[in-house]
């Protein structure tokens, strides 16, 4: 039997909804999540359209992995043309909304149109049903969802945007489970513009699994491999906030604007710090290696933390107390601001005030301004109102040199690791689909295991190698990568994964093509909106990594290298079959399958 | 243990690494260049899996060290 995706549209403007399927061809070419979602909004969304118009279409993809009983499974990428890079734009989210989406019957989600009102829609497997939300309009993602769960139960998929993505703040997320993120691209705000307040999933059908006892007997025998690892207790402990004091030690904890890559506050919001604090861990359904850790916060609440927005709301803004970090965090949840991006503009404007371009009072450490420049940020008051178009915007319209100290590339807000002596890194987030982000890659550990400072090929095909994998095949399975590249868990499993919850027989050589091909086709979709605009340069990371060299600690001096980066960078389009401006070439479209890709770029 | 007067190396463990030592640093007397597994004082084999920096360079827990030595002993973390 051939194994198909079910495609659901929903038409926001109408009111309206129609199924179709995808086929097996296209399962093999794209495989889900990622995969599928940027073979629509290249196919459907036609260059130069308003991010924040009806014309963009917000995705909800589910891969032939999600959901399934299978480790770390739980997640769904959110998908939609960026309003921060005018890129393609995604992010994943872990949430019980993928496991109920399938359970209900569908895998992709296409939302079409905008409301004329504040709507939100609850899917089930008898449908659709449009509903008023004025009455859920304004208030806070977990006010959202408190409605939500009030009316359908604890259990249903919830996906909501918060008042931050009601604004249209360019960094909002969308949220699930009062602390679970996605879509820092910018989603939340594609979801606000639509005026679609909520999304609510009840699935009571089966999921769609083409050997359910030999994927169960497999299921069994993986949970138990992720237990017995050996890096496993020590995971349960700290999660990915083991990160933190492995990133101060190395000299790459973003700090103070990523002027710098060790804090002097470290021990006060570490792993460890973390730990004296924490009252339990949360995490996405199906999974044995739950990374949120709850602490509670400076205001007695509850908030969920991980390494990326405790390093971008503590030491990145000098903040050196775990608790405060806490609330912060909890804020960007309850309003929907992406912790990453949110943290990176604060510590922007935080310059700005030290350098006198802006007349606000603000200081690196001060919580009390941090938090309520987070309320400004989200309801676009004051300096707020600049802040929530992104620090690429904003430093724009400061001119003064404050581009060169803008965290990004090409829009998006660099997360937690300062690159200054990381030049493999800084290309990772340089080339990255979605704008500067480790999802994809993440190359420091491999970088110190060998040349730190080098510019040589082996990061290059190391880069590769990830984004293939990270980028290309987890993000489209689409389940969660952490068991692989934190615990150890075997990439083979997933060939067999696969083979059970679908029927089709591929490998890893097959999945790195599929890899391969989402790369090119992002890319293309990038290539197309820019046209004669596009320079090499927007895969340059910022110019303080190459200008301003570090003060402090054992690498104080070090900057990277332009000239070698450009080198470096022409190199791996080279190794990509991209031409020298890092354009996919026709020969390239032609072998990885996309030749309407080559054709329609030759004519735009 | 320090030994006053004596060539020192310091040991930082991260992570896991510091669990399986039972301490997060510790400084070694060194009188000649010796291989860095020789100054551990657990089985060494149950780091061989960890990233070995010696003064920020790739290196192994057969490398030898000497003298003010910086050394960081960590596990290979995937960047979340």
């Amino acid at each position: 039997m051939s194994y198909t995706l079910q495609l659901l549209r929903v038409d926001l403007t109408n009111q309206s909804v129609s199924s179709e399927e995808i086929n097996q061809d296209t399962v093999r070419q794209f495989i889900g999540g990622r995969g599928i979602a940027a073979k629509l909004l290249w196919e459907e969304l036609d260059p130069g359209i308003d991010p924040l118009g009806p014309e963009n279409k917000l995705i909800l993809a589910a891969g032939p992995l999600t959901g399934l009983p299978l480790p770390s499974s739980g997640k769904l990428v959110i998908a939609g043309k960026s309003p921060s890079t005018c890129g393609y734009g995604d992010g994943n989210i872990g949430s019980s909304s993928a496991v109920q989406l399938r359970k209900a019957g569908y895998d992709i989600v296409v939302l079409e149109g905008e409301a004329t009102t504040p709507t939100r829609i609850h899917l089930d497997d008898q449908g659709v049903a449009f509903l008023d939300a004025q009455e859920m309009w304004g208030e806070s993602t977990f006010e959202k969802e408190r409605f939500l769960t009030d009316e359908y139960g604890e259990g249903v998929g919830r996906l909501v945007t918060g008042p931050g993505g009601e604004n249209r703040v360019r960094f909002s997320t969308v949220i699930s489970q009062n602390g679970r993120a996605g879509g820092r691209t910018g989603m939340g705000a594609v979801m606000g513009s639509k005026q679609l307040a909520a999304i609510s999933v009840t699935g009571n059908g089966s999921l769609p699994i083409e050997n359910e006892d030999q994927l169960r007997t497999l299921a069994g025998k993986a949970y138990t491999a992720i237990q017995e690892k050996d890096e496993y207790d020590f995971w349960v402990r700290q999660g990915t906030m083991q990160a933190f004091r492995w990133c101060q030690v190395n000299s790459t904890l973003p700090t103070r604007n990523f002027s710098e890559g060790e804090f002097e506050g470290a021990d006060g919001v570490d792993g460890y710090s973390m730990e004296r604090h924490k009252t339990t861990r949360e995490g996405c359904p199906n999974c044995n290696m739950q990374c949120g850790n709850v602490i509670e916060d400076y205001d007695g609440k509850s908030a969920e933390l991980d390494y990326e927005n405790v390093a971008m709301l503590g030491p990145n803004l000098g903040i050196d107390d775990i608790r405060q970090v806490g609330v912060l965090n909890r804020m960007c949840d309850k309003f929907g601001l992406d912790t990453i991006s949110a943290g990176s503009s604060l510590a922007f404007a935080i310059e700005c005030s030290n350098r006198g371009l802006i007349e606000e009072e603000l200081s690196f450490g001060d919580f009390d301004g941090a938090r309520n420049l987070l309320e400004e940020i989200t309801y676009r008051n004051g300096l707020g109102d600049e802040l929530a178009e992104g620090t690429k915007r904003f430093s724009e319209s400061l001119g003064n040199g404050a581009e060169d100290w803008a965290m990004h590339v090409k829009g998006l807000e660099i997360s937690a690791y300062d690159c200054h002596t990381l030049p493999g890194m800084a290309l990772a987030y340089g080339t990255c689909s979605i704008g500067a982000h480790h999802k994809d890659s993440w190359l420091i550990s491999w970088e110190l295991a060998h040349e730190r400072d080098s510019y040589g090929d082996g990061k290059i095909e190391e880069l590769i190698e990830q984004q293939r994998k990270r980028g290309g095949a987890f993000e489209s399975f689409t389940t969660c990568r952490l068991p692989w590249i934190e615990v150890g868990f075997s990439l083979d499993w997933y060939e067999d994964f696969f083979e059970a919850a679908t029927g089709i027989d591929m490998d890893w050589d097959d999945f790195d093509q599929v890899g391969d091909r989402i790369y090119s086709l992002i890319r293309s979709q990038l290539v197309r909106e820019y046209g004669d605009q596009w320079e090499i340069e927007q895969d340059f990371p910022p110019n303080r990594w190459f200008d301003d060299p570090l003060t402090k600690g054992k690498f104080a001096g070090s900057t990277l290298d332009r000239e070698k980066y450009r080198d470096m960078l022409k190199r791996y389009y080279s190794r990509r079959g991209w031409d020298e401006l890092g354009r996919p070439t026709r020969d390239t479209l032609d072998r990885l399958g996309l030749r309407q890709v080559a054709a329609e770029l030759d004519d735009s | 243990m320090v030994i006053e007067g004596g060539q020192v190396v310091t040991i930082k463990f991260l992570g896991r690494a510091a669990d399986i030592v039972g301490t997060k640093e510790v400084s070694r007397e060194v009188n000649a260049p010796t291989p860095l597994r020789d100054l551990l004082e657990v089985d060494s084999a149950e780091l061989d899996q960890f990233l070995v920096l010696v003064n920020q360079q790739a290196s192994s827990l057969d490398s030898l060290v000497s003298d003010q030595d910086e050394i960081i002993i960590m596990p290979m973390i995937g960047g979340g």
